[in-house]
């Protein structure tokens, strides 16, 4: 579960350049559930996803995982609870280390790290049955760097690496933007896949308003860092792609009467 | 592996290959003195060239019955101790290191080869020698330590009322050291009073200059590489302020200095030549005691001492080996 | 080239292999430049020299060298990580810094050890010329350091530090306290430099406080120089290629010393240096490690 009270974040405080990303959100998300998050540039919803897994911190308000107030916590010590895969493939990823130093690595996560050999056999044949799942061969790569890899298969393996080992919560960055559509399908589905069989709280921020109502259970719309939707069940189901439009372009237009957004 | 293994064996090949070349080089009946420096140096270059020719007046002629070779370490101690080893290895008759760096990395490679150092301000703290007066083993030499006492007198005679005496040094510089320990146990007796200003760089010599303004009736430049090699920045301070300022080394009143008592490194490298002459002759060095410097010379710089407001007495000037005008 | 002055240059090779691995650790693994190393050389050689003319057994002053390198590097790495003062900027405070602490430390600028006890002097009655003794002895410590290296780093801690290096805010996302793995790195690296400083005050039997000048140009020719000959296929190639870079660094020096050879002389050294360096920046297996070098060394990097 995470429920997150108040969260406000401030950028450049005290500067010409103060920007106010997140302005008292809040959020409750119950333990298994996948939320999908959207809004547009600016709403928020990257802050949001830092501020979770702790790489950003909030000047107000509280963040708890279960029953855990981990709003001072700092990012390795959250990553027992978070794992994460972020937006741009080469960003999850070592890619001069070898994609078994990678899952080595996610392995890892969450507990002491010590002098044992990061790789021995058996964890080695544990990443290949793991690769193998994905279908795309990889399990007979163990030893390429990941640089190799195209971005597709560096998400997939991403994706793998957050899954790799039991944590609270799953955040996705729009892991899909960066990935051609057919590629963008397979790992979605991939995502999908994982989350149910491992019934993760999960937390996806996308910029496709079909994915967002597609995925998962649960849409929030974000606008000036605070929700402004929350739809689930029925609602959400009755919803379509037009209906989320018109929603943003309401929110857009109530800006533009209050000239905040001329600039965009 | 197998590619790496060929480079390393392709640097050896280069590396033995030309070892050909030094050895048939060398065949020929010669004698053979190498001579090394931590860095080139007016002053250390002089000490060679100084060797070379007092050799050359004995009859040993460079390129016909003498092989002199000479290696700068380009002021790296690390390619001092490289140097070190390859001059052992050619086994020369002596191996003459200029400075201490140099001796101390030529020392410590050889127990067999005659070695005769030169420049070396403290050969007995540098342990190239266990006693200057027995030296024992392989090495003695020439140390180029300043004749203080004499220096503080010069300074005594032509400028009577200056006590505080100002010395610019540099602090990470072995020689600077033991001459400032030196001119601190000379000057008590002499009722004169000692005034540090170290400056590591160059650059930082104009400000320890600057530092004495005040608190020094004279300056006092010792033989310190880093502060020779801006002289001007001091003499400048001196002139400016009506300091007179003295130096430990003759080739600086030419520069602006107002007078030293000094000796030239040339003729510190003619004494190393005789010692090594001494060698060649089947001495060893172990019974030869290390020697200090036998030429002092009186160098004045006569505007220079106007500038700074100093009139120097008649006798002082009869005694001088040279005058600047 | 004579056999003295051959092995003399493996024997130098092989003791500036451990400022290879220690530059290797700092500026490949942590992707921290890092300047101490020109302090830290020094402050080896003036501990360890001092420590012995004051009478501490060879071996424990060498180990109270590498602990005072260790230290250095971790005030280096203090200084970016808690003030957030740029890599090269920390290192070079700490670099001019560790120029007082070794005079402060041999009381003057240079200890003679020619004549006292080094870690040499246990294979004095072995009956082996001193002139084999101190390229074996320098061999055994490069050889060791390069398997406690491979084998540090291919730990679970190792490779989170390697991770540090490549990508800092995954190995965060990986629950790798990067600040702990920088302190670390950095000590251990810097540990490695003054170890090289110990020796090398006790087999050319001085210290000097201007001995650490261009330490850092001889690690990375080092490094440089053994990733383009030797690779980088796994950690335990590529940490030996840094020592087997550092000897054909010195064989090469060896070579420019030769004045018959090419015609070569000592004032030559620093050209031929920029050569070597560039030669092996060309040769065609350096191409994707020069690429990755620069891809990945932003010295101007904000500090993580």
């Amino acid at each position: 579960m995470i429920r997150v009270e108040g969260l406000t974040v401030t950028f450049h405080r005290g500067t010409p350049m103060e920007t106010k990303a997140l302005r008292g959100l809040d959020l409750e998300i119950p333990t298994g559930q996948f939320v999908t998050v959207i809004g547009s540039n600016g709403a928020g919803k990257s802050t949001l996803l830092n501020a979770v897994a702790g790489e950003v911190v909030p000047q107000s308000g509280r963040i708890l995982i279960d029953s855990a107030d981990v709003t001072r916590w700092p990012a390795p010590r959250r990553s027992a609870l978070v794992a994460r895969v972020f937006q741009d493939p080469l960003a999850g990823t070592c890619e001069t280390l070898t994609i078994e130093e990678n899952l080595s690595l996610a392995a890892a996560r969450g507990r002491r790290r010590g002098l044992r050999l990061a790789i021995d056999r058996r964890s080695r044949e544990e990443f290949r049955s793991r690769l193998r799942s994905l279908g795309l061969g990889l399990e007979n790569r163990l030893g390429d760097k990941v640089g190799l890899l195209s971005g597709g298969q560096r998400q997939a393996v991403s994706l793998l690496m957050a899954t790799l080992c039991p944590s609270q919560v799953l955040l996705l960055d729009e892991h899909t933007a960066a990935l051609d559509p057919k590629t963008a399908d397979f790992v979605l589905n991939l995502t999908n896949r994982i989350v149910t069989e491992q019934r993760l709280t999960t937390l996806m921020v996308t910029h496709s308003m079909r994915q967002a109502l597609d995925m998962g259970e649960r849409t929030v719309m974000l606008h000036e860092g605070k929700v402004v939707l929350d739809v689930s069940g029925e609602a959400r189901a009755r919803l379509d792609v037009p209906d989320l439009l018109a929603e943003f372009s309401r929110l857009r237009g109530r800006e533009l009467a209050d000239d905040s957004l001329l600039l965009d | 592996m197998v590619s790496s293994l060929r480079a390393i064996m392709g640097c050896a090949a280069l590396a033995f290959g030309s070892t050909g070349l030094v050895v048939s080089a060398a065949a020929q009946e010669k004698v053979f003195v190498a001579v090394t420096a931590i860095v080139e140096h007016p002053a250390l270059d002089a000490a060679r060239d100084g060797v070379r020719d007092e050799l050359k007046a004995n009859g040993y002629e460079p390129g016909k019955n003498l092989r002199f070779e000479y290696e700068s370490a380009q002021g790296n101690p690390t390619t001092a101790a490289q140097i070190a080893r390859k001059l052992v290895g050619e086994g020369p008759n002596v191996i003459v290191p200029i400075s201490t760096p140099s001796a101390q990395a030529v020392v410590a490679a050889t127990k067999d080869i005659p070695v005769i150092f030169t420049a070396v301000t403290d050969p007995v703290g540098a342990k190239l020698v266990t006693d200057a007066k027995k030296p024992g083993g392989n090495v003695s030499g020439v140390s180029d330590l300043s004749p203080i006492r004499k220096h503080l007198e010069l300074i005594q005679q032509i400028t009577p009322n200056a006590k505080r005496i100002g010395v610019p040094h540099n602090p990470g510089e072995a020689n600077s050291l033991s001459l400032l320990k030196l001119l601190k146990q000379e000057a008590g007796p002499l009722g004169l009073q000692i005034v540090e200003a170290p400056a590591t760089r160059s650059s930082d010599v104009l400000s320890a200059a600057q530092s004495l303004i005040g608190k020094a009736d004279a300056i006092y430049i010792p033989t310190d590489n880093t502060i020779v090699s801006a002289l001007e920045a001091v003499v400048r301070v001196g002139t400016e302020n009506k300091i007179p300022v003295y130096a430990a080394d003759t080739d600086s009143v030419p520069r602006g200095a107002m007078a030293a008592l000094g000796f030239n490194y040339y003729d510190v490298g003619r004494q190393t030549g005789k010692m090594v002459l001494r060698v060649l002759k089947g001495e060893k060095p172990g019974d030869i005691p290390v020697e200090g410097v036998e030429i002092t010379e009186l160098h004045l710089n006569v505007s220079a001492a106007e500038k700074m407001g100093v009139t120097i007495p008649e006798a002082v000037l009869a005694t001088a080996k040279n005058v600047v005008k | 080239m004579n056999l003295v002055a051959f092995l003399g240059a493996i024997e130098i090779g092989l003791v500036f292999g451990l400022v290879g691995l220690g530059v290797f650790l700092s500026f490949r693994v942590l992707d921290f430049p890092d300047l101490t190393v020109d302090g830290s050389f020094p402050l080896g050689a003036a501990l360890s020299a001092s420590l012995i003319v004051s009478g501490w057994d060879p071996y424990t002053a060498t180990g109270a060298a590498i602990i005072g390198g260790c230290f250095a590097g971790l005030v280096t790495a203090f200084l970016n990580i808690r003030f957030g003062i740029l890599h090269l900027l920390a290192s070079i405070l700490t670099m001019i810094a560790l120029y007082s602490i070794n005079l402060r430390i041999m009381g003057r600028p240079n200890v003679a050890i020619i004549s006292e006890p080094t870690i040499l002097s246990s294979f004095d009655g072995l009956g082996l010329a001193m002139l084999y003794v101190k390229p074996i002895v320098a061999g055994i410590v490069a050889i060791a350091a390069i398997l406690l290296v491979a084998r540090f780093l291919a730990s679970e801690y190792g490779l989170a530090m390697r991770a540090t290096g490549v990508n800092p805010r995954m190995a965060r996302a990986q629950g790798v306290d990067t600040r702990h793995t920088t302190y670390l790195g950095m000590a251990l690296s810097n540990g490695l430099v003054a170890l090289a400083g110990a020796l090398f005050a006790q087999m050319n039997g001085f210290a000097d406080v201007t001995l650490g000048t261009g330490t850092i140009v001889v690690g990375l020719a080092a490094v440089i120089v053994g990733e383009a000959l030797f690779g980088t296929r796994s950690v335990l190639v590529w940490a030996a290629a840094c020592v087997a870079g550092s000897v054909v660094y010195r064989l090469a020096v060896a070579l420019a010393l030769n004045s018959d050879f090419l015609g070569l002389q000592a004032s030559d050294l620093n050209l031929v240096t920029a050569i070597l360096v560039t030669v092996a920046l060309v040769l065609p297996g350096a191409r994707s490690n020069l690429k990755s070098m620069f891809a990945s060394a932003r010295w101007g990097r904000a500090p993580s």
